[in-house]
């Protein structure tokens, strides 16, 4: 009877375990989603900052 | 500074060059569609897992993964193609742009409720935590500080460049 309670409690941790290890893969994947876009904006924001400054000082790339 | 600056330049020449990257931007909707595809995986696994809702939080936490579930499966539906061919760009913007940044804060804060709720022994909860806010915070800095900036000051050149011709 033991046995039989201690084989249901680690099935449902066994269950647990693998929701949360599922959610956080597509939590995971809706952040990645959302990351690669505003990445390359910020990139082409910075590098068209230091292009203006260049063009100001009357230096060009 | 100039070492930076010649970085930042050859980054830009290989994100516009490179091809990979614009099949990457392109295949983004497969990462939308998994997404939905783990959640429900996540959600019959805690069906089997027999959860017992007794604290307050771990029903607050259901009801934002239920909300989380629904704006996700819009969003995925969104990212069909014959779908999404249909819509209107404004309309596929808006949903895209301010519709997926609210479901990932939905989700963030589902996570955090079970994360409060339980010991923090186990930090998987945690780790999943920490890349969807630094996605939330610089989305936030970029498209709520920078862009309307650069908007304001667009604008401004524009009124003088109006009034000088």
């Amino acid at each position: 009877m033991i046995e039989y309670n201690h084989d249901i409690y680690n099935a449902v941790l066994i269950y647990r375990q693998a929701s949360s290890i599922t959610a956080s893969t597509s939590i995971t994947l809706l952040a990645l989603l959302f990351l690669i876009r505003p990445v390359i904006e910020f990139i082409e924001f910075l590098s068209s900052m230091i292009l203006k400054k260049e063009n100001m000082n009357g230096k060009y790339l | 500074m100039i070492f930076l600056e010649k970085i930042l330049f050859y980054l830009e020449t290989i994100i516009s060059n490179l091809k990979f990257i614009q099949h990457w931007l392109q295949s983004r909707d497969y990462l939308s569609w998994y997404s939905l595809l783990f959640a429900l995986l996540h959600l019959i696994l805690i069906i089997f897992s027999k959860i017992d809702f007794n604290s307050k939080l771990l029903i607050y936490g259901f009801f934002f993964g239920i909300f989380t579930l629904i704006f996700l499966s819009i969003l995925s539906y969104i990212h069909f193609p014959w779908i999404s061919e249909r819509l209107l760009w404004n309309e596929y913007r808006f949903l895209i742009s301010y519709l997926g940044p609210f479901c990932l804060f939905l989700a963030f804060i589902h996570n955090y409720f079970y994360w409060k709720s339980q010991s923090p022994t186990y930090n998987l909860k945690l780790f999943s935590m920490i890349l969807p806010l630094f996605v939330l915070i610089i989305r936030f800095i970029i498209y709520g500080i920078i862009h309307p900036i650069q908007w304001v000051k667009n604008r401004q050149l524009k009124k003088n460049t109006f009034l000088l011709s």
